[in-house]
């Protein structure tokens, strides 16, 4: 039988993508998408005069150092062409947000990838990427 | 991994606020009690970005106050153990270095560093340098690395990183 303690996490297992069940609605989510939002939300807010906590400011500096890309039409391109391909939302927010380049790197960074069994089609993907990266 | 999750509260309202502005003031509430906190079970709540009054308010006749459930959206992070993620340094000492990714604050230790790589102690400012004098490691360089362990408190995320693994290191 299975006992767990009471009060104990749930860990995620990121080979075999499972997420504690508190997150099972979570959609994951690119910098680039966070930085576009915080920055709306910035926008709209400062003009009343409202403080944000630090952690908010920290986040945003993050988010925009590491925005792989810089516009709304790029972001919806990037997620149009990775979820053709079979791929979790998490492997495609992390291949994004890290902009890998050969499928080797793909597969040792993200390790649920090594289920991809066809490492030229993981690498035209990449190559995808890198193309919307250059041309936006 | 940032991630957008629908999250509840029961929100306690002081009776002098039950006017005309009830829900804004609420609203207000929720924003300034739940933003930049951070709780070990979703993660560092960032920002949210809709609110939803899901239940009439109901008054608690100990005290007055008035009670809302709500349910509102927010962009929350989280470290997940084995997550690779870029992060700037922030601290070098000889025992490791520290880094920032966001609301998250990671510790590289020398064990975790690649072992030709040195702690330079003679150096203006603190960092690591590798045998060849190639690869530096200072503050505000960025480093890719990955999330080995997390310490999680009820109102903290700490985490233990490592760029021992391939591909991982100073992004040049």
């Amino acid at each position: 039988m299975d006992l767990k303690k009471p009060g104990a996490q749930e860990e995620e297992d990121l080979v075999n993508l499972k997420f504690p069940s508190d997150l099972k609605d979570a959609k994951f989510l690119l910098n680039s998408e966070v930085a576009i939002l915080l920055e709306h939300r910035k926008d709209i807010d400062s003009a009343e005069g409202i403080e944000f906590p630090q952690t908010f400011h920290k986040t945003l500096a993050y988010a925009e150092k590491f925005s792989r890309f810089k516009t709304k039409a790029s972001i919806k391109q990037v997620r149009a062409t990775l979820s053709k391909h079979q791929l979790a939302e998490y492997e495609i927010a992390c291949l994004a947000n890290l902009c890998v380049e050969t499928s080797d790197e793909a597969k040792s960074l993200i390790p649920s990838l090594k289920r991809v069994k066809d490492d030229d089609a993981l690498q035209s993907y990449l190559d995808d990427l890198a193309n919307l990266r250059k041309f936006n | 991994m940032f991630f957008h999750l629908t999250l509840e509260k029961d929100l306690h309202i002081h009776p002098k606020h039950c006017g005309p502005n009830l829900f804004t003031i609420a609203q207000q509430q929720l924003y300034s009690e739940v933003e930049g906190t951070c709780s070990g079970r979703y993660g560092f709540i960032i920002t949210i970005t809709s609110v939803d009054f899901i239940s009439k308010g109901k008054v608690l006749e100990s005290s007055g106050y008035v009670v809302f459930q709500v349910r509102y959206k927010a962009i929350i992070f989280k470290p997940f153990k084995g997550e690779v993620l870029d992060a700037i340094v922030t601290k070098v000492t000889n025992l490791g270095f520290f880094a920032e990714a966001g609301p998250l604050s990671i510790f590289v230790s020398t064990h975790l560093i690649p072992s030709d790589m040195e702690f330079d102690a003679q150096s203006a400012n603190p960092c690591f340098v590798s045998d060849d004098g190639k690869h530096k490691i200072s503050k505000d360089d960025e480093v890719r690395l990955q999330i080995k362990g997390t310490r999680v408190d009820a109102t903290e995320i700490f985490a233990i990183g490592s760029i021992r693994e391939d591909y991982l290191g100073v992004i040049s």
